[in-house]
């Protein structure tokens, strides 16, 4: 992950669809709202409504949004309560239980070796099977630590814990993720 | 011999999913949970259509309230 980023927030609401406005607040942030609520969903119809519904709240809300966040992290938190929703209610309907956290913690033991690609094709499928069999947790972790443009105090603060917890709990995602993936193989 | 132009944002960004890909392509190995995700979200694009269903949304909204901060200052 990159150190701290330094980026100021828009300073202007986006009144309107215009190449300065929220079109370019939607050119520079979808791709990684969309990867965002692709890899949480698993679905890639679910994620367009999920990426169209998260932009959409964002503009409803944009006078709601005070500068204390980057625009990015704040669409982060909108996109991830509205995952969290939408996994919440999908799982009550199906009743699925989560596996235990310490069912990872030791069956990650073979997470240290590299990951190794040989096929891009299927390189999208097999992340997303590892990160289905990881903890809601692990998953958004790591998604929202693979990018670069967040800093370990965003990730701490958008997923409400502590920065040594998610170094902590970092650690063991990756060698959780590490494990499922090389069964994907 | 003169420097080269500087190179766009738009082109570098470019430039790094293509590199990415033939990494991937070359079998590459990836150090960390991170770097696999990074490379997988660098060839993934949102589709198009997203941003048209946005738009007509956003053309049935009313215009958004003033921020907060621009009320305050009475602007």
């Amino acid at each position: 992950m990159a150190e701290l980023v330094e980026q100021s927030p828009s300073e202007t609401a986006p009144s309107a669809w215009t190449a300065d406005g929220f079109g370019a607040l939607y050119a520079a942030h979808s791709p990684a709202i969309y990867y965002l609520t692709l890899r949480l969903l698993g679905d890639p119809t679910q994620a367009e409504d999920a990426t169209h519904d998260v932009f959409l709240k964002a503009y409803r809300k944009f006078d709601q949004f005070r500068g204390e966040a980057t625009v990015r992290t704040w669409l982060y938190r909108i996109a991830i309560n509205h995952c969290r929703n939408l996994l919440q209610s999908w799982h009550a309907r199906t009743m699925v239980t989560p596996a235990d956290n310490a069912v990872w913690e030791r069956a990650a033991s073979a997470g240290d070796s590299p990951l190794r690609v040989l096929e891009t094709k299927e390189l999208g499928r097999r992340i997303q099977r590892a990160l289905d069999t990881l903890p809601p947790e692990y998953r958004e972790l790591l998604l929202l630590v693979a990018d670069e443009q967040l800093s370990y105090q965003e990730v701490a603060d958008l997923t409400h814990q502590t920065v040594d917890a998610v170094r902590g709990k970092l650690h063991r995602a990756r060698r959780a993720f590490a494990a499922a993936f090389a069964k994907t193989d | 011999m003169p420097p080269d132009p500087p190179q766009s944002r738009l082109t570098q960004r470019q430039e790094a999913r293509t590199q990415i890909a033939q990494q991937i392509q070359a079998g590459t190995e990836f150090a960390s949970a991170e770097e696999l995700l990074r490379a997988d979200r660098a060839q993934t694009r949102p589709p198009p259509q997203i941003e048209t269903r946005l738009q007509q949304s956003i053309a049935q909204e009313p215009p958004p309230p003033r921020p907060w901060w621009k009320r305050w200052l009475g602007r």
